[in-house]
């Protein structure tokens, strides 16, 4: 059995005196996509920012490849390969597209060697146009001037500049139409054919287990389900019902 | 005419002085929620390494070199004792902060040199003046001026055209998402604040060869003056910098040539009393973006 | 159940008979303090009576800084300014009419008739400080929270500069001079214990609650219909009035003082003083006006060369500035609250009363506790 690409064991953590994860674990196989449901405030934003290195655990372990980073800088995460694509974008709005694309490979020089970094620049913008052909034609414009979808192309784009193992998203549909949904969800699939490993927190459960090969269920800072996604999409409605799932749009394509 | 080219190259000189100075403010501003109340003492050091050096028979670009490091290495050295562990803290406590930071390098320098006033020597050049179509131009006004183009030249230059200035400006728009993308605090803030101190360097030189004397308490003046401009400016954006510091240059060089004689012992109150003017017609500043409260 | 009469609580009881709770706290530390400083005149037989008066004029300096502060979050660096005013006023009112002549022979008519005692010259100085606060607030006040404190320090800087040019006024940057020795030890702590319990009035009132909304969140007060400049307008006015009697008893103190006695170096021991103490507190307020006088006293102990115990100290001159520098930096690092933070001491007799039938307390009012835009501690 191959080792799973990032093994989180029991992780405990919270803010100020609140815990708000209770003891999660979760693996993540390489090439494999997983799906992160839960209710608001379940914890799942928390958990991306714990394997991101932005948050400390307070117990239990985060294992990437063979190496224990629990205790690694976030700064220093992306060098490893994991890279996280933020809630709400994050983008830098007083930079430009490209910009912001440059800044995403700044980790690029530690991650392959300086030699290789200038060419992985220029091959990382090739790729990023060509996965999204309208942010080449705007790329100098500020970030601050695209919409919702165009942001967050460019934050998938972003986060790819530095050449993840395994990509984390955070509601990477957040506050766009179910249309535009789908657009970047196709751009997923096509990462995910390339072999990426990717960890989505997604708000609708129908786009996660039409699109993850895994997902887990967080319920106030612990996971109460998980399983294969085919299996789960049989109990969907079983899950909305106990869980607090949202309801979903006729306009998802799954 | 003549008065009017004049004039201008006055506002000019001044104003490109605070124009520096806030920018060196406001680099460190933006980056973290700092106002340097020891800024002006920045310049002071620096002043006072240069008539150390130049009372030494040093040659003046090796003074002007070594003071502009000098100033780098204190500012980073400063920004990671005293500032560093402030990170997060809201622009009050770091206000106050600064403020004792202030005191504890002035006494350093009292220490060292005393109260009273030590004379800067400054090269004979600068004390020339060319006269070109019957306009009086002083050599100092033109040094001040050509440095501050160019210094904000290249600044603008890092910030807009290296990956090293792009990194600079995510990191002081998102310090968490910079993370993200692997890119340091740690090595962010000590980027800025040798730049900054850099900068403070530069401004020492031009401000004290200007006035003549230096003592330790001499750091007040330069320190409002950068306040000032980058209130009146708008507090947080370079553009506001610039803009505030050559507002309150034009602001003071003008009053002076329209004060009547008697009025003119009160100019710095008349100055600080049309900022407060305009700040109640523009609280956020001439540039200012209204942000948070 | 027990329920301490006196305890440290960061809010008061509701109603009338709660604001005076909450005005016995800041009043008995304002006693506990004048009869430590009348202990220590008694003990030296007055030898030291200069360094008591000047405490106790501290203390008032800081309660009237921490009034403002405290109230609004606006640190103001130039409060010194409302000091120097109301030093001159006084002076300029109470030096005698034949000495008016040689002293301020340009003084304009109608003052230089005028001649008055020392509750005179304190209530004017307050008065004339607290018009120059309304003045330059209308503008000052509409700032956002930096701005603010920076346009104080130039507030200190035209009033600086106004008295070393009005030469007919103030003799220009000259001593002023032929003040009359009128400050007492009962003046001084008299007046700090009127201040402290004005300072709780304001804290505990409407006005102070509206200021500290508009401190706490900008945004969410104007929502609720508290308006920025009117707010912290009423904090600025009255915290320059007792700044300004300060400085009237600071002038019939010295009798002798120029433009340059007002400035930004003044500020420190006031700054450290309220920071070590607590910015939202009356009572840290007079606690660390207490401590840093005697820190202050000893460190010029220090600088002029005496016996610590076996060894003999001597310190470069200005070691004091250095050493309330480092403590200011050190405070806002580990204890950024201050040692009460917004506490106050309070005593409530109603509660031993209450605690002997056990029935509920009452609401109280909400707190006075610094916001997130105080110097506070950092989230991890």
């Amino acid at each position: 059995m191959t080792a799973a690409l990032l093994q989180v064991s029991n992780l405990v953590t919270g803010y100020g005196g609140t815990r708000v994860l209770k003891g999660v674990s979760l693996e993540v196989g390489a090439g494999e996509a997983v799906a992160v449901l839960g209710a608001n405030g379940a914890g799942k934003t928390t958990l991306m920012k714990c394997i991101a290195g932005l948050t400390r655990p307070w117990e239990g372990t985060i294992v990437f490849g063979d190496e224990d980073v629990t205790r690694v800088r976030a700064e220093d995460r992306p060098a490893l390969g994991i890279v996280l694509a933020p809630e709400g974008r994050g983008l830098f709005a007083t930079l430009s597209i490209e910009e912001n694309l440059l800044v995403g490979a700044s980790a690029l020089r530690k991650r392959i060697g300086a030699r290789q970094a200038r060419a992985g620049v220029a091959e990382g913008l090739g790729q990023a146009y060509a996965l999204f052909p309208v942010l080449k034609e705007r790329r100098r414009d500020l970030a601050s001037r695209l919409s919702g979808g165009q942001q967050q192309m460019v934050a998938i784009a972003r986060a790819l500049m530095a050449r993840p193992r395994l990509l984390l998203l955070d509601e990477p549909c957040l506050g766009l139409a179910p249309k535009v949904g789908n657009d970047v969800y196709a751009a997923l699939r096509t990462l995910r054919r390339q072999g990426l490993s990717l960890v989505v927190v997604e708000e609708s459960t129908r786009r996660a287990l039409g699109f993850a090969d895994r997902a887990c269920v967080l319920k106030l800072g612990q996971k109460v389900l998980e399983g294969h996604a085919s299996a789960l999409t049989r109990d969907e409605e079983l899950l909305q019902a106990y869980f607090g799932l949202t309801s979903e749009s006729t306009d998802v394509t799954l | 005419m003549t008065i009017v080219i004049q004039r201008l190259l006055d506002v000019l000189s001044v104003g490109s002085t605070y124009a520096l100075l806030a920018l060196g403010l406001t680099l460190v501003y933006s980056v973290m929620n700092l106002i340097n109340f020891a800024y002006g003492m920045m310049l002071v050091w620096s002043a006072f390494v240069a008539m150390v050096l130049v009372n030494a028979g040093v040659p003046t670009p090796l003074v002007l070199v070594t003071c502009v490091v000098f100033s780098a290495l204190l500012s980073v050295a400063v920004g990671r004792v005293a500032f560093r562990p402030f990170l997060t803290a809201p622009p009050v406590t770091l206000l106050i902060t600064s403020f004792g930071v202030e005191l504890v390098l002035q006494y350093v320098a009292l220490v060292i040199f005393g109260e009273n006033p030590r004379i800067l020597k400054v090269p004979t050049y600068l004390s020339q003046v060319y006269h070109v179509g019957g306009v009086r131009i002083p050599n100092s006004e033109l040094t001040t001026i050509v440095t501050a183009l160019i210094v904000v030249g290249g600044l603008y230059l890092v910030l807009n055209r290296t990956r090293f200035g792009i990194r600079i400006r995510a990191a002081a728009e998102q310090p968490e998402i910079a993370r993200l993308m692997g890119i340091s605090p740690g090595l962010i803030l000590i980027a800025v604040f040798a730049i900054s101190g850099a900068i403070a360097g530069v401004v020492g030189l031009l401000w004290f060869a200007q006035v003549g004397a230096i003592t330790p308490r001499s750091d007040l003046d330069p320190t409002f003056k950068a306040f000032v401009a980058i209130v009146l400016g708008g507090l947080g954006n370079a553009r506001g910098a610039v803009v505030g510091g050559l507002a309150l240059g034009a602001i003071e060089v003008l009053l002076s040539a329209v004060l009547p004689d008697a009025a003119l012992g009160y100019s710095d109150a008349i100055v600080f009393g049309s900022v407060i003017a305009i700040l109640l017609w523009r609280p956020t500043g001439l540039v200012g973006v209204s942000t948070s409260l | 159940m027990t329920v301490p009469v006196i305890a440290l609580r960061r809010d008061r009881p509701s109603g009338p008979a709660g604001i005076l709770v909450g005005l016995a706290g800041p009043v008995l530390v304002a006693l506990l303090v004048t009869a430590l400083a009348a202990m220590v005149q008694a003990v030296t037989q007055g030898s030291i009576s200069d360094i008591v008066l000047l405490f106790g004029i501290n203390a008032i300096m800081v309660v009237g800084f921490q009034s403002f502060v405290g109230n609004t979050g606006i640190v103001s660096f130039g409060h010194v300014a409302f000091m120097a005013v109301g030093a001159y006023t006084a002076g300029i009112l109470a030096v005698p009419v034949g000495l008016k002549a040689v002293v301020l022979p340009q003084l304009p008519g109608f003052l230089s008739h005028i001649e008055l005692p020392i509750l005179g010259t304190l209530i004017w100085g307050g008065a004339v400080a607290a018009a120059a606060a309304l003045l330059t607030g209308v503008a000052i006040m509409r700032l956002s929270g930096a701005a603010a404190s920076i346009a104080t320090l130039g507030l200190l800087v035209i009033v600086n500069n106004i008295l070393d040019h009005a030469h007919a006024v103030t003799r220009g940057p000259q001593s002023f001079y032929g003040v009359p020795q009128s400050t007492t030890f009962g003046w001084v702590f008299g007046s700090l214990i009127v201040v402290a319990a004005l300072s709780a009035l304001l804290k505990w009132s409407r006005a102070g609650l509206r200021a500290r909304s508009v401190r706490d969140d900008a945004v969410a007060a104007e929502a609720a219909g508290v308006r920025r400049l009117p707010a912290r307008l009423g904090p600025f006015m009255f915290s320059a009035f007792v700044t300004g009697v300060g400085g009237a008893l600071y002038a019939q103190d010295l009798t002798a003082f120029s433009p340059g006695s007002f400035f930004v170096a003044q500020i420190t021991g006031v700054l450290v003083m309220a920071i070590i103490g607590g910015l939202g507190s009356i009572s840290g307020a007079l606690v660390g006006a207490t401590l840093i006088s005697v820190l202050a006293e000893l460190l010029r102990h220090v600088e002029s060369g005496t016996p610590i115990g076996p060894v003999q100290v001597q310190a470069p001159l200005g070691i004091s500035q250095a050493v309330l520098g480092v403590v200011l930096i050190v405070m806002l690092r580990w204890r950024p609250d201050g040692i009460l933070g917004a506490l106050e001491l309070e005593i409530d007799p109603r509660r031993w009363r209450r605690a002997e039938g056990c029935e509920p307390a009452d609401t109280p009012v909400p707190a006075a506790a610094p916001p997130e835009d105080m110097p506070t501690e950092r989230t991890p």
